[in-house]
């Protein structure tokens, strides 16, 4: 009965869109509450994990609200915060939001399209790929610390030395984010600072204090007023930008999908170099489309016929649950991403509206209060006071890189980096040299 | 080409060496990354020190509030004026400050080097966004938009369009006295001069030779940094080669253009193919469980063409006739007509991006002799022809 199952799919749509507008929460949260749903309410296996996989498509697509309007970013959204936070001050938020969604849409337009020749390519990639998996991502983290240049705007000293010192404040910056990051990723990921109980909530509170807070904070300190909302039915952008911008996104997206520990912030610069993305409205659905490929990607790798790769917080939990067994599931779950992605769109349109509606007018400050609160709480709920203790520790790493206008990503590469290491042979070497092993 | 590129181009050269492959698979080595890492340190040579150490004659900061572009042009034709009047092979600099304004708004201006007339053109322009995205509203007033200065030298500059200096950090000129007594206009001097010479990745290889003990660590880092030129000289600047011997920065062979999208996502394509290509390869010589033989059964060449060559046939048919299409047409929106000031800054802000996609078509460029673009082509193509034939047994 395939309907049914598609009904499950949109149920977890309206689920995820719920639970979507709750600043601060990570599909790894989804997954804990995954475990909630399996035990309070016993059902077709099959149809739970179709559930997941609407709630997770909702994610994808309704998760940037709360970027454009609340600034409360995370890795993956990290990456068109700039641009749709510009568009809210200047009255477009919800076109920003508008622009974003068929971004996830053109995502899930290119996930479908390329499912039918998923199950031979996906296979002969991971094969060939897999025993080189240690140098690519030490090769990912080269690059992305390499390629960062100095953000001094034309240093205006008189001497050499003046110019080099001012050029490489940020860089500088940078570095230390990556340093202190790293150290981070040696403590936390090798003795979770969470209860027990808590333990696959471990990484939330570093990703709410590396991205969500400080972004918080600084609207926080800016004290804007939120103008008056142009709820139009105009998107003022070009098929070019559309097109570059989605597959961009979608490259990106599903590389980190496919990689272990990449992640959609990183995967989406990779990309976006890769392509020459330009321009606010091409880093917009880039930023989007990636997310979706990221999020939805993964989970979409779990049940791929002859892959089966399980990557992601979802994918994870839901191989508790259920493994995927004949082809006729994988196509379920195409058609469930399919109905689940425009209904979620549908939804975010609809919550895009209303946001704008009532928040013009509304202090800024008293927004990102707000906001704040409501991520302690959850960081508190997920994680306890232990979690809210790492995330403080995260906050003031977070907050490098927008005082020394320094890469945010440096962060994500820094905390995984003793993974890389490990991957590589190298960690005991690096714990050795650090005097910790 | 832009640093993802260079840094994938230097990755692929270090995959076809057999030892360094077989290393990472037994071993997990990481020394392949070298070949990226110095396939993109040219550019962080010269980004990250040799732009703070140029020196600069004139300064151009002008007040973002009270913008004269006549004093702008003055100073500029008198530089050129100077460097008339200097020994061949000698140079004036003058560097030009971006104008931040704002988190994210900048005063931006245009100078214009024009040939025909003789002179030196600055136009204010409206604020803009780092992206270059235009305010309405913040055009100067047309009597305090544009500045003119005449200059004495004959000129030579290939750049062919004017530079406009908006966000990140400002361009500088050199001015060059060439022997015929011409001035010839030098862009961003600093660049792709001994950063980006054969000589200093022949140190640095023998640097990497003697500290591993490894010739092939050596040549990897060699190739990454060569191909780091050869790609370079396929675009409008070339490159010091054999500094200190050689003074100055060749000229490009015009072949393509470093910011094109399509040409960078090709190049980084075709990369990930061949990396692919060799993975497969090398896998085969440790494990069958890495390797996929209806690959390896199917050859080098037709591989090659149906990997690469066809999809890339197809999308490079579709990226010329779009922008053929687009060419001499304002660009439109897909929902609705441009209305009000918001549908025109989206737009203006597109034609900008669009004006520098194709200034490559400008008519007046000078293109090298054909024969100095077949030669660079077939550096290119013989190099890989070589790491294809001896990287197994390397």
């Amino acid at each position: 009965m395939p309907v049914v199952y598609l009904i499950y799919a949109l149920v977890g749509v309206l689920f995820g869109g719920v639970l979507s507008i709750l600043p601060g929460l990570h599909p790894l949260n989804f997954a804990g509450i995954g475990v909630f749903v399996y035990l309070t309410f016993p059902m077709d296996p099959l149809g739970l994990a179709l559930l997941f996989a609407g709630m997770l498509v909702a994610y994808a697509v309704i998760g940037t609200i709360t970027t454009t309007y609340m600034g409360s970013p995370d890795d993956s959204t990290m990456y068109m915060a700039f641009p749709n936070q510009k568009f809210l001050v200047y009255g477009r938020g919800h076109e920003a939001s508008v622009i974003t969604g068929v971004g996830a849409l053109g995502a899930a337009l290119l996930l479908i399209l390329i499912a039918p020749i998923s199950p031979t390519l996906f296979p002969i990639f991971r094969k060939i790929t897999t025993p080189h998996m240690g140098w690519i991502l030490i090769g990912v983290a080269a690059y992305l610390l390499q390629s960062e240049w100095p953000k001094d705007w034309g240093s205006r000293a008189k001497t050499r030395l003046g110019r080099l010192k001012d050029g490489w404040a940020s860089l500088s910056a940078g570095w230390l984010t990556f340093i202190l990051s790293m150290l981070l990723g040696f403590i936390v990921l090798n003795t979770p600072v969470t209860p027990a109980d808590r333990a696959f909530q471990n990484i939330m509170p570093v990703f709410v204090g590396f991205f969500a807070v400080p972004w918080v904070l600084t609207n926080l300190v800016s004290r804007a007023t939120i103008p008056k909302q142009h709820i139009g039915k105009d998107m003022y952008v070009r098929k070019m930008d559309l097109l570059r911008g989605t597959s961009a996104g979608f490259l990106g997206g599903m590389f980190a999908a496919f990689e272990p520990i990449v992640t959609a912030g990183v995967g989406g610069v990779l990309a976006g170099h890769s392509t020459g993305t330009q321009g606010d409205i091409q880093f917009m659905v880039s930023g989007a489309a990636g997310r979706f490929a990221y999020y939805v990607g993964a989970f979409f790798l779990f049940w791929v016929p002859l892959l089966h790769l399980t990557r992601g917080g979802m994918a994870w939990i839901t191989s508790v649950v259920y493994q995927p067994r004949a082809e006729s599931d994988f196509w379920l779950l195409v058609s469930a991403i399919a109905v689940s992605a425009v209904a979620a769109f549908v939804l975010m349109y609809l919550i895009s509206r209303f946001i704008a509606r009532i928040i013009s007018g509304f202090s800024y400050t008293k927004v990102s209060l707000g906001v704040l609160v409501c991520i302690i709480a959850l960081v508190y709920g997920f994680a306890g006071i232990e979690g809210l203790i790492l995330m403080t520790i995260c906050t003031g790493l977070g907050l490098i890189p927008p005082l020394f206008r320094t890469r945010r990503l440096n962060m994500i590469i820094g905390f995984f980096f003793p993974i890389f290491l490990n991957m590589c042979g190298l960690r005991a070497d690096v714990l050795k040299v650090l005097g910790v092993y | 080409m832009r640093g993802v590129t260079h840094f994938i181009m230097g990755i692929t050269v270090a995959t076809f060496f057999k030892s360094l492959m077989v290393g990472a698979l037994l071993e997990d080595w990481w020394l392949i990354v070298l070949g990226g890492i110095f396939g993109l340190l040219p550019d962080t040579l010269d980004f990250k020190f040799a732009v703070y150490m140029e020196q600069h004659h004139t300064v151009i900061d002008p007040n973002p509030y009270d913008m004269r572009p006549q004093e702008i042009a003055e100073k500029i034709a008198a530089e050129i004026d100077a460097a008339a009047n200097l020994q061949p092979g000698q140079m004036r600099k003058v560097k030009l400050h971006t104008l931040k304004i704002g988190p994210d708004l900048w005063q931006s201006y245009a100078i214009n080097f024009n040939k025909a007339q003789k002179q030196v053109e600055v136009r204010v322009g409206p604020h803009v966004t780092m992206s270059g995205v235009p305010v309405f509203g913040t055009e100067p007033p047309a009597e305090k938009a544009v500045g003119v200065a005449k200059f004495k030298p004959k000129l030579i500059e290939t750049y062919g369009r004017p530079t406009e200096i908006k966000g990140f950090s400002g361009p500088s000129f050199g001015f060059l006295k060439r022997k015929d007594g011409a001035v010839e206009v030098v862009f961003i001097p600093f660049h792709r001069q001994w950063a980006h010479s054969l000589t200093l990745g022949i140190v640095f290889a023998l640097l990497g030779w003697l500290i591993s003990g490894m010739w092939q660590l050596g040549a990897v880092i060699f190739l990454g940094w060569f191909m780091h030129i050869v790609l370079d000289s396929f675009g409008h600047l070339g490159n010091n080669l054999f500094w200190p011997i050689t003074k100055h920065r060749t000229s490009g062979l015009y072949l393509v253009s470093a910011a094109n999208p399509y040409w960078n996502a090709f190049t980084v394509y075709s990369c990930i193919a061949i990396i692919l290509w060799n993975m497969n390869m090398y896998n085969a010589e440790v494990s069958t469980s890495y390797t996929v033989p209806a690959i390896s059964s199917l050859g080098l060449i037709p591989y090659l063409f149906f990997v690469i060559a066809v999809p890339w046939s197809i999308i490079g048919a579709i990226y010329y006739w779009w922008r053929q299409k687009t060419k001499e047409q304002k660009p439109y929106e897909i929902f609705a007509p441009p209305e009000g000031a918001v549908g025109l800054v989206a737009t203006e802000g597109m034609m900008g991006m669009m004006e520098q996609e194709h200034y490559y078509e400008i008519e007046e460029k000078p293109k090298p002799h054909i024969l100095w673009r077949i030669m660079g082509v077939g550096v290119f193509v013989i190099i890989f022809a070589v790491l294809f034939i001896f990287g197994p047994s390397w």
